[in-house]
């Protein structure tokens, strides 16, 4: 039921242009606050994946990605929208979602209890080397440049340190407010640089680049050469996303565009790629999903979130006062498995109700776009009101928002900031007590195998483009082509 | 201008770290240490962002902005934010949803604000009786 509920709530609110699935949950978590911790947990999973699925619906038919991970979708799907046969990319999008999803999902099923095995045996020494190898992945994948991302992230850090220390019980950084004692709600953070940021910008850039809607035409029933050339092209985007989206790196864009080159590569048709091609709707909206669930696997089992979907995630299971983590595993099996359970039912469900009720959706497409930002910011407000019910909670929000509107018209990512905010204070609590036990002796992060090949890795994964790049400059100026129109506020907030 | 903007930030946040009094127990693994950190992250995240920008790279997004539109909306959250606690959820929800409509082009006042209103009823009744959060009921009881 609370299944149900999430996916349809999911896909509702991640359908409309310009709310990512990181926002959704966001949005959406003051309406878990009232609803038993399983619950919760079920209807989050839920709203992940029928978020992450309604994006593709807004860039298939909009051509405007709500996130990242759907860049490539609207190339393709868009295209087939336009040819007519709009229902069917939708339909290789649904069931390619689910293909991959339940693919994902059997793998979280089995890689789960081994890493809670590995993760058990890790100290506080390890957990910080884990993080900072997280921070350097999720700054220098997102975003258009390093600098950027890690400036985002630093923000990020920066405000997780308000509050009172929790360690030796001193305020930090709290400016006399009282209301600061407790720290920046991250839910506050999250719909202040994604729904306030974005309205601001949208308002900014009035009369601009604005979406057109292409009628859904055509038979939801793919023929059998649609069949064809998607189920290959499911199960590859599937065995591509997951484990990149298991890897503490963060987005799902390099196993979409992955995905996408790869069949542009296999095809047998390759003068219909950028045209139209099914193969490169159902492969990377495959990928996108395995990779979510992929992104679950840390989340669950290391308490690492890798995307900024995954942070709000990580808030919400926070809320109820359940730290994720190999811990939780021992301690509440059935919550966890139970999780894992509805989420096979989710991506059940999402097949069930995406299917038949493609056209519904496409309606709320539909709303005016005024309204629509007025309805965002009325929401934003609420659910950050209904925190605290404190008037400084919505100065923050303004503030941040302010902060958002100018990281979306410099191109700073703004996922960086929520993982950097959640993380952080999780990073410097490992840190401390790592020097604790080793008695104040820094050498522990290198002298401990584990954590002296993370923090290496890391150093590499900061550098290591870098030098690549030196080398190569003189051949190739900047690969990467600029995504098309204009994708909601960054390439950051995949998932 | 970010730059400068990220370089003070981190100067805050190593002026504020050197405020905090460490207790001397604590002075191996002190509160201050991760501040200093991240402030000192940022003033040279800062420092890279203004030299990329004196190089005369593109700082990304053209400079044209629609000012007008963009005070709008902030000025609808900033009267939210004042009047929510004054006149109730309802109210003042409905102001800022026509508000910022209005900002975003549309021109049909009174439907707007019919719509602002239907929605902010509604969430409130939704809120108040079916979730049981409470929401400042304001002028309308």
């Amino acid at each position: 039921m609370w299944a149900f509920a999430g996916v349809v709530l999911g896909t509702a609110v991640g359908i409309l242009p310009g709310i990512g699935p990181a926002l959704t949950i966001a949005l959406l978590l003051p309406v878990t606050f009232r609803v038993d911790p399983t619950g919760a947990f079920i209807m989050f999973a839920g709203i992940y994946y029928g978020g992450m699925y309604g994006g593709s619906t807004s860039a298939i038919l909009l051509n405007t990605p709500g996130e990242s991970a759907s860049i490539i979708t609207a190339v393709e799907g868009n295209q087939m929208a336009r040819k007519g046969r709009g229902a069917a990319a939708l339909a290789t999008a649904a069931i390619g979602s689910f293909v991959a999803g339940t693919v994902g999902t059997i793998g979280l099923t089995f890689l789960a209890p081994v890493l809670v095995r590995l993760a058990l045996r890790f100290g506080p020494a390890e957990y910080f080397a884990l993080m900072v190898l997280a921070f350097t992945t999720v700054s220098s994948v997102m975003g258009r440049s390093l600098v950027r991302g890690l400036t985002s992230l630093l923000f990020g850090m920066g405000l997780g340190l308000v509050g009172i220390d929790l360690q030796t019980g001193q305020a930090r950084f709290t400016l006399g407010v009282p209301e600061l004692l407790d720290g920046i709600d991250v839910v506050i953070v999250a719909v202040g640089l994604f729904a306030v940021g974005e309205t601001l910008y949208v308002a900014s850039r009035l009369g601009r680049g604005d979406g057109e809607l292409t009628p859904v035409r055509g038979s939801v029933w793919m023929t059998r050469e649609e069949w064809a050339r998607s189920w290959k092209a499911w199960l590859r985007g599937a065995i591509v996303g997951f484990p990149l989206g298991a890897l503490p790196a963060g987005g799902a864009e390099i196993p979409t565009f992955l995905s996408y080159s790869i069949e542009r590569r296999l095809t047998r048709r390759p003068d219909e790629f950028g045209k139209g091609a099914i193969e490169g709707v159902a492969g990377p909206e495959a990928a996108n999903n395995a990779s979510a669930a992929g992104v679950l696997v840390p989340l669950l089992t290391l308490g690492l979130p890798t995307s900024s979907t995954a942070a709000m995630m990580l808030a919400g299971l926070q809320q109820y006062g359940s730290q994720p983590g190999p811990l939780l595993f021992e301690r509440a099996p059935d919550l966890v498995w139970g999780m894992i359970a509805s989420l096979y039912i989710g991506n059940l469900m999402l097949l069930i109700v995406n299917l038949p009720l493609a056209g519904i959706w496409v309606r709320l497409l539909a709303i005016p776009k005024p309204l629509l930002y007025g309805g965002i910011l009325v929401f934003a407000a609420l659910g950050t009101y209904s925190l605290n019910s404190s008037v400084v909670d919505l100065v923050l929000l303004a503030l941040i928002g302010a902060v958002g509107f100018v990281m979306r018209r410099y191109d700073f990512p703004p996922a960086p900031a929520i993982i950097g905010m959640i993380l952080g204070p999780m990073a410097e609590q490992q840190f401390r007590r790592a020097l604790a036990i080793s008695q104040g002796d820094p050498t522990v992060f290198l002298t401990h195998p584990i954590s002296a090949a993370l923090l290496a890795t890391a150093a590499l994964v900061l550098v290591g483009p870098r030098a690549v790049r030196t080398l190569r400059s003189r051949q190739r100026w900047r690969a990467a082509a600029p995504p098309p129109h204009e994708p909601y506020a960054g390439r950051g907030d995949a998932r | 201008m970010v730059g400068l903007a990220a370089a003070g930030l981190g100067l805050f946040f190593i002026a504020g770290a050197y405020a905090l009094r460490v207790l001397p127990g604590y002075a191996r693994i002190s509160p201050r240490f991760f501040p200093v950190l991240v402030g000192s992250g940022l003033v040279v995240a800062g420092v890279l962002l203004v030299r990329s920008a004196l190089r005369g790279e593109a700082p990304g997004g053209d400079a044209a902005c629609d000012w007008k539109a963009t005070g709008l909306v902030a000025a609808g959250l900033l009267l939210h934010m004042a009047l929510i606690e004054r006149a109730g959820f309802i109210l003042s929800s409905t102001l800022l949803f026509g508000l910022s409509a209005y900002a975003l082009g549309s021109r049909r006042l009174a439907a707007n604000t019919l719509v602002g209103l239907i929605v902010s009823a509604a969430t409130y009744l939704v809120f108040t009786r079916g979730l049981g959060l409470s929401l400042p009921a304001g002028v309308v009881g």
